[in-house]
């Protein structure tokens, strides 16, 4: 494994860079995090209409992100990468084909997230709010936002631990991520396939593991915090 | 062409061969995913700490690695550690949606434990103190009055990781196990046209999806209605891709 590791290093980590597109770990890490802070405003915008007062609105919306979440990611990746070109008649390269499938798929979860975040805020601080003469949307911005993110943490760290390992998914199309690095390193090296496999797990585990270790104690604090707010003082 | 003609035709026995595949794909891991994420819960609730941190580092670990990554190590690396004879059997039979329900079955497992433990811990401390002062052993306790508090708060995310495995299934189609998705492809490219295949296999998936959703919405509704001090249910954690 270590030998793998010193003659590969560059090509797993890089791809075939600078000959072909950016690809290898630094692809899926790249689509990662661009992944999420693209998916961040994205599930922000669709949980405006899912929190909407106006009932055919927050049905229609509904309706979308159960769509989302109910398909394989698998399925949303074919969609976008054959049926966008017939559609609008651009096609894409693969990575931002990923990219593009992963910020819409996080972001219905996300914008469930957010509103299971806002309505687990007391009521109170709104209404408190707005007797203080703030407006609905500085409420929003100001009092009820900044709380409810804070209560979100924990499950949006998680979130982007699956962002992670969905970036995977991209070689079914072909995007160069590590996965599809890793794989056709395995079959450049027929004896040694298992020790490449390894390896990738072992670089998922690294990436994901302290995200996972992250979440567990922020949702701890979460807890006690929460608990601490609930008490009535003695 | 309409959506009718199109599975009334060929292609609509492909496709629903493809969902017989993923109805089964989905059966036989939801159950052994289950026994697996049971087994795992109880060997945690060991009294030895370094049992209890083994398996919990086990079980964190098969979570921080991507499915397709599990399923492509058990189709194409885990055979080659096998001894000859039982390579052999393996490659007698289907041996694609065996590895692929081993290595689902296996990941959705430890998903399921960590719901269960969640489900346990979320059983307030005073049950089973007053559980063991009213004279009921210390197995009696956990069998009689923890476990099924315990099972019942574990239903909805049972239920959703039910929904996340039958998709998770899909993946299935990287190691060439006919399942839905995977007739899909196969119709696109004999007729070079994407838009009925995958049409036809995301609305079975929004049906599946919907059926459990509605399940999951009643028991909620039925089950734990009297229950208002159990109603917050632990949070679940998605198995994703």
């Amino acid at each position: 494994m270590i030998e793998i590791l010193q003659n590969y290093w560059l090509q797993l980590l890089i791809g075939g860079f600078p000959h072909t597109p950016l690809g290898g770990l630094a692809l899926t890490l790249i689509l990662a995090v661009s992944g999420l802070v693209l998916a961040m405003p994205v599930g922000l915008l669709m949980a405006v209409p899912l929190r909407s007062r106006f009932r055919p609105v927050k049905a229609l919306a509904e309706l979308v992100v159960f769509y989302i979440r109910s398909v394989p990611l698998l399925l949303h990746v074919l969609w976008v990468y054959f049926l966008m070109p017939a559609i609008i008649g651009v096609s894409f390269p693969p990575a931002i084909t990923m990219l593009i499938t992963l910020v819409l798929f996080n972001g219905a979860y996300i914008s469930k997230i957010v509103v299971a975040g806002i309505d687990a805020l007391p009521r109170g601080q709104t209404e408190a709010a707005l007797s203080l003469g703030f407006g609905r949307v500085q409420t929003m911005r100001h009092i009820v936002l900044p709380q409810a993110l804070r209560n979100m943490l924990p499950s949006l760290v998680s979130q982007l631990s699956l962002l992670i390992k969905e970036t995977a998914l991209g070689a079914a199309i072909g995007a160069t991520e590590a996965m599809q690095t890793f794989l056709d390193l395995a079959d450049n090296l027929p004896g040694q396939a298992i020790q490449v496999y390894a390896l990738l797990a072992l670089a998922y585990f690294a990436l994901c593991y302290p995200l996972l270790l992250v979440g567990r104690r922020l949702e701890r604090r979460g807890s006690r915090a929460a608990k601490i707010a609930t008490e009535p003082a003695s | 062409m309409t959506l009718i003609e199109f599975l009334s035709g060929r292609y609509g026995e492909l496709l629903l061969k493809g969902l017989i595949v993923t109805l089964q794909l989905s059966g036989v891991t939801l159950a052994a995913s289950f026994v697996i994420g049971v087994a795992l819960t109880l060997i945690r609730l060991s009294p030895l700490w370094i049992v209890q941190q083994a398996v919990g580092l086990l079980v964190d670990a098969i979570r921080s690695v991507p499915l397709l990554v599990h399923v492509i190590f058990w189709y194409f690396g885990a055979p080659e550690l096998l001894p000859d004879g039982l390579r052999m059997w393996l490659y007698a039979r289907d041996v694609n949606f065996i590895c692929a329900a081993i290595a689902i079955s296996i990941y959705a497992g430890a998903f399921i434990s960590e719901d269960l433990r969640s489900g346990l811990r979320s059983i307030p401390r005073g049950q089973s103190e007053a559980s063991l002062s009213l004279g009921f052993s210390g197995f009696e306790t956990f069998r009689y009055i923890i476990l099924p508090q315990a099972f019942r708060i574990s239903v909805p995310p049972l239920l959703g990781q039910a929904m996340t495995l039958t998709k998770n299934t899909s993946i299935a189609l990287m190691i060439g196990v006919p399942e839905l998705v995977y007739q899909a492809r196969r119709i696109q490219d004999i007729t070079y046209e994407p838009l009925m295949p995958y049409a036809s296999a995301t609305l079975v998936y929004v049906v599946i999806c919907a059926i459990l959703t509605l399940a999951s919405r009643a028991y909620s509704r039925t089950a734990l209605a009297h229950r208002t001090e159990l109603e917050r249910t632990p949070n679940t954690r998605e198995q994703s891709a």
